[in-house]
């Protein structure tokens, strides 16, 4: 009985735990899907973080708290659209700007407003909502219908995303500018404006799987908070093969591992916590080892596109 | 030549265009009438791309003026030009390889549906289409897995699935073969005879004659003039087209010495291409010191990867490449260049140079880690430039931009004798020449010919592999043809003869009279 | 500065390319200073502390200097990968292996024996740092992985082995989870007496002369710039890419451990968790400010370790966080990248 509770325990910890990975991974496939390849991705999670933080605590209310986690991230994610798609620079330069301003902007502001203290400032978390009935399921229940509402939208935005990126309009225009945006170009379609839209709301993605991690697992912030989920999430796209089908198999992964370590470190094993601690990390680099050879991504990824340029 | 006509539909005047210091249309007058082919001829570099992409948008021209329909306007992107009725299929499609027919054609519209892709109207628009012109396609289909015919049917059919009147086609036939060229003459007509109005870029003198209603010929960036296709001939054309008269046929040095022993020699070899698919199949060559073997063939049909496996940039599965007697099947692109191998690629700024590097840092690529240019540790840069210094002097490299700047602002022709001093310095016994002369002018091409067959008198073998007949004709010796990775047969040159080259660049193996062409590439 | 054509902004043939840096930080300084006001700190003041922090004194000079021993050697660890377009963003981690090597000879019996130690320590600094390294070069060389991801990962990885360490194996007698000092014969010289300033500055000037003799001197530097300029000429003529990649790791890698081992060896004398306050990732700033040559990297790792001393005396002072140093030098690095837009120019001879 005392397993079988660990195990449920466990299993919805690692649906938790993969929330904030998933966030940032699907709004990554949707930038890269356009061909701009964003390693500010962490720093777009701890902006996230630390706005969803300073909304939540000002205003009392986590909605509030949700939307400025995405307005940061998604300001930064200008920036960074402004740097790779305006100014047209180095992809890999401009993201590991963004990756550092976005952790040293973060920790500045958080520092600035609450100075050094020892107990952190925290936040009142979502309750979770208990689906009915399906709650009730023995085992599926309490790990499937029985989280907050962020888990839902977060699964939710699974369908929409594929659907989003194959189904419709703008999402053609999106993958084409990613494979082909000369062809793109040539059709009518405003290269530039889709890879902004893209990043901006890759960011806006990351943002809130950020603010997950700062108003939901944690309630409060901490300037290694995200602790390179957000590289991790870069990762996972590419194993995910930029599907978001896929990507959500990546995120669950690592949630798992996550939750799988902790719960270890809970019934007392012998391995030194660093140790397993270091499993979420090496887990993508053994994954990436494995699938790498078959990695298929958007032929323009990382290019900077200029019209006219021949 | 004003035709103030009113059947007329595009009439662009005076339009001049820069590109930092070249002049690329210098006050260009060009006009479209209804119903019409025109054709628009010139060498490399001539305009013409440019002069249609300011009609499509892509460029906005400094000074000028564009009427379509009567009516001035301004494009400033595709956009612009495809409201009016005007699309462009370009050299290199435009396509993107991993999405289906269907996706490729309708990105970018605006249709009823708004936010959703509307798969079913769109498939059965193109297949009306593709009913309406005789353009076969899937809309299902992959379009990586089509071969060029199918993909430039697509690249048609996107055009034309957007209600346009004038179609600009950019040197349409460079991939084709020549079955698959009629089969597209034969689209073109039907299409003027729905209504279309066409423009047909290339610089290939016979497609003009054979299809067009007008040509305006192009040099250096100025019209030189308008003609009825009907009122004028080749040479005629050829002589506006270059500004002198074409040079029949070369006569080349006779050979001063055939080896008996072949210096290449490559023994039924298989290899797979960059998508794992078994791309060469049991290929053989021989190519004896003092001569010059022109492979020809239409692009893709595996050049790139013979000249890989010979220069050991690509494995090869089985079978054996000898130079000099020497196995050198499968080593490393070192020591096949150790073995005597000199390979000019068909890139040479993305392959053949580092552009950043000075002339004297490419000149010694192959060769900075053994005596005279280095020490152990340390390069000798006294020594690297003493033999720059040479080489610019022996290939007469010009517009160097300083000792050590970098080579980016080189021309063309200048960049390709880096590579050509480069590699020929070394006393090569095997020369591979991927499209050696791609993007050059007429004198630079001819400096390389005439480098090549310098070559060919020092007893070096030579494998010419181009997409230019009229180069492989001039100077081989012996012309074989690939197709899908097999040779298809071999000729001397004295006994080549084009349409039967033709038919084994198409892949077909015997003799057929000429009304059995279905055009389209078999499957 | 050349006969080319000049695309993009240009006003009157002025040539921007100078003046960029100082714009940059200037703008960085001025954003820094917008935040401080809204915090309700007076930007004119603390800027004045930070300089004075950076150079008002003897001391504020040694802990620049002391700090630019780290950036310096760390800059040129980043800067030498990134030459080759090989992104190592792991030198964080290659820092603490490298430390722990230097640890571990300056445990050993070896550590003990006089003039001779040091030397070792810092040879041990960069084995280990260059092992490590060959984790994320093996993987791209045999199954093509992409090094960022690998590198960045390894960081953590990293931090936790030591960790586990210093609270393991290798800890201290006692409640503090470090580890036991080295012997004192292991220790680096001290330049200036009452500082922390050792003959480390020296190693990393003479580190910076070797990068430079190495990369534009060396057949085997001409190898690795050719690899990271043209990967495709550099296999087409032959050159043998995988070793180069190797090579250029392991340096890479040593150089991020000789760091790793000089904070042991020259400052703390012992190994410590966060003996690095992140210099492995300013380090990547460092270097792409540097433009990766070692004239560029050391100006550039000078002014970063002069903002970093100076912003930690504006918090013992005023109190301003020191994330304040970490945001101005990412703001410098976004705003040059900024004025790429002023100096892009375009070749146009396009006859291809």
């Amino acid at each position: 009985m005392i397993e079988e509770a660990l195990i449920i325990g466990v299993v919805a910890s690692g649906i938790r735990m993969s929330i904030p990975i998933l966030f940032a991974a699907l709004g990554e496939c949707i930038a890269e899907r356009s061909g701009v390849l964003n390693l500010g991705v962490e720093g777009m999670m701890i902006i996230g973080a630390f706005a969803g933080f300073m909304g939540t605590y000002l205003t009392g209310n986590i909605a509030i708290g949700l939307l400025m986690a995405m307005g940061g991230a998604a300001v930064l994610a200008s920036l960074m659209a402004f740097l790779s798609v305006t100014i047209r620079t180095n992809q890999l330069a401009a993201g590991l700007a963004i990756w550092l301003l976005g952790v040293g902007l973060a920790a500045l502001l958080y520092r600035l407003s609450f100075g050094v203290v020892t107990i952190a400032p925290s936040i009142q978390s979502f309750d979770p909502i208990e689906i009915p009935f399906l709650s009730q399921i023995p085992i599926a229940g309490p790990i499937l219908f029985n989280h907050d509402p962020m888990i839902y939208l977060g699964l939710l935005l699974i369908p929409v995303t594929h659907i989003f990126l194959f189904r419709t309009n703008l999402g053609l225009k999106i993958r084409t500018v990613g494979e082909n945006p000369k062809q793109a170009d040539t059709l009518g379609v405003n290269v530039y404006r889709i890879r902004y839209l893209a990043i901006i709301i890759g960011g806006a993605f990351a943002g809130l799987g950020g603010a997950y991690l700062s108003l939901v697992i944690t309630g409060s912030f901490s300037e290694n908070i995200t602790g390179g989920q957000g590289w991790i999430a870069l990762a996972v796209v590419i194993f995910g093969r930029w599907r978001p089908i896929w990507i959500v198999i990546g995120a669950l992964i690592f949630g798992m591992v996550n939750a799988f370590q902790l719960g270890l470190q809970a019934t007392g094993t012998t391995i030194p916590f660093q140790f397993l601690l270091m499993l979420p990390y090496l887990l993508p680099i053994a994954i990436l080892a494995a699938t790498y050879k078959r990695s298929v991504a958007p032929a323009a990824l990382a290019i900077p596109y200029t019209r006219g340029e021949r | 030549m004003e035709k103030s006509n009113s059947t007329q539909i595009v009439l662009m005047k005076g339009i001049t265009c820069r590109f930092g210091d070249v002049v690329a249309n210098d006050n260009v007058k060009f006009d479209l009438v209804k119903g019409e082919i025109h054709a628009l001829l010139g060498e490399n570099g001539a305009g013409k791309s440019t002069l249609m992409s300011i009609l499509y948008g892509l460029y906005q021209p400094e000074g000028g003026e564009i009427l379509v329909k009567g009516k001035q306007v301004v494009l400033r992107s595709p956009q612009d030009a495809i409201a009016l009725g005007i699309a462009m299929v370009h050299q290199h499609f435009l396509l993107t390889l991993p999405h289906t027919v269907i996706e490729n054609i309708i990105v970018g519209l605006k249709p009823k549906k708004a936010i959703f892709l509307d798969i079913k109207s769109a498939e059965r628009k193109i297949l009306e289409l593709s009913k309406k012109y005789g353009l076969k396609v899937n809309p299902k289909a992959i379009v990586g897995n089509l071969s060029v015919g199918e993909q430039q049917r697509v690249e048609i059919i996107k055009a034309l699935y957007r209600d346009i009147d004038i179609l600009i086609l950019d040197e349409p036939t460079s991939m084709l073969t020549p079955q698959e060229e009629k089969s597209l003459f034969e689209t073109l007509q039907s299409m003027v005879d729905q209504g279309l109005s066409i423009i047909f870029i290339t610089h290939k003198l016979q497609e003009v004659m054979a299809v067009s209603t007008r040509v305006t010929v192009l040099r250096n960036g100025k019209a030189l003039g308008t003609y009825k296709t009907s009122e004028t001939n080749e040479t005629r054309l050829a002589q506006i087209m270059i500004g002198r008269t074409l040079v029949p046929h070369r006569e080349k040095p006779s050979r001063a010495y055939k080896s008996l022993k072949p210096v290449l020699e490559i023994k039924d070899v298989s290899a797979l291409n960059n998508s794992k698919v078994l791309f060469l199949k049991n290929l053989s060559l021989e190519i004896a010191g003092g001569e010059i073997l022109g492979i020809a063939g239409v692009d893709g049909n595996g050049q790139s990867e013979l000249a890989e496996i010979i220069s050991g940039l690509r494995k090869v599965l089985q079978g054996r490449v000898i130079i000099d007697g020497r196995e050198v099947t499968n080593q490393s692109p070192h020591s096949i260049r150790e073995s005597g191998l000199a390979y000019i690629p068909e890139d040479r700024m993305e392959t053949g140079l580092v552009l950043e590097y000075s002339v004297s840092e490419n000149l010694v690529l192959d060769r900075y880690y053994s005596e005279p240019y280095s020490g152990k540790v340390f390069l000798k840069h006294s020594q690297i430039r003493k033999f720059a210094e040479k080489i610019i002097s022996d290939f007469d490299i010009r517009g160097v931009p300083g000792i050590n700047a970098p080579v980016r602002s080189m021309s063309g022709g200048n960049l390709q004798k880096i590579v050509l001093g480069r590699e020929l310095s070394r006393s090569p016994k095997v020369i591979v020449a991927h499209n050696p002369t791609r993007g050059l002018d007429i004198g630079a091409a001819e400096y390389v010919h005439n480098q090549l067959l310098r070559q060919r008198e020092n007893g070096a073998g030579i494998l010419l592999i181009s997409l230019d007949l009229d180069e492989i004709l001039e100077i081989s010796d012996r012309i074989a043809v690939i197709y899908e990775g097999s040779i298809m047969g071999v000729f001397k040159q004295e006994e080549a003869n084009i349409d039967q080259i033709g038919l084994l660049m198409g892949g077909k193996k015997d003799r057929l009279d000429s009304t059995e062409v279905d055009g389209s590439a078999n499957k | 500065m050349t006969s080319l054509p000049i695309q993009g902004i240009s006003i009157r043939k002025i040539n921007f390319r100078p003046m960029v840096p100082f714009l940059s930080g200037g703008l960085a300084f001025l954003v820094g200073g917008i935040i401080l006001s809204a915090a309700g700190v007076d930007p004119i003041y603390a800027y004045q502390i930070m300089i004075k922090g950076a150079f008002g004194s003897v001391r504020a000079l040694a802990d620049t200097l002391v700090k630019t021993t780290s950036l310096l050697i760390l800059g040129l660890a980043v800067s030498v990968a990134f030459k080759c377009k090989i992104w190592n963003i792991g030198a964080e981690g290659q820092l603490y292996f490298g430390a722990l090597g230097g640890l571990l000879a300056g445990l050993s019996f070896i550590g003990a024996i006089p003039i001779l130690a040091p030397v070792v320590v810092i040879i041990a600094g960069f084995a280990f740092g260059s092992l490590f390294s060959m984790v994320p070069a093996v993987l791209k060389v045999k199954l093509g992985v992409n090094e960022v991801i690998v590198t960045v990962l390894l960081n953590f990885v990293a931090l936790l082995f030591i960790s586990y360490l210093l609270h393991g194996p290798l800890k201290a007698p006692g409640f503090l989870s470090y580890s036991p000092d080295i012997h004192p014969e292991s220790e680096l010289p001290i330049l200036l007496p009452n500082t922390r300033l050792s003959i480390g500055i020296l190693i990393a000037g003479a580190s910076a002369i070797g990068v430079y003799l190495l990369m534009s001197k060396t057949k085997i530097g001409f190898e690795m710039r050719s690899v990271g300029a043209n990967i495709k000429a550099a296999r087409y003529v032959g050159m043998n890419v995988s070793k180069s990649i190797l090579v250029t790791m392991g340096i890479s890698g040593g150089l991020a451990g000789i760091g790793g081992a000089i904070l042991v060896a020259g400052e703390q004398h012992r190994l410590i968790e966060g003996i690095s306050p992140g210099y492995g990732f300013i380090a990547v700033i460092v270097a792409l400010l540097g433009k990766q040559n070692p004239v560029g990297v050391t100006i550039v790792a000078f002014f970063f370790s002069a903002l970093l001393a100076g912003s930690e005396f504006m918090y013992r002072t005023l109190g301003v966080p020191v994330a304040l140093a970490q945001t101005l030098q990412a703001l410098v690095l976004v705003f040059v990248l900024i004025g790429e837009l002023f100096l892009r120019w375009e070749p146009k001879r396009r006859k291809i």
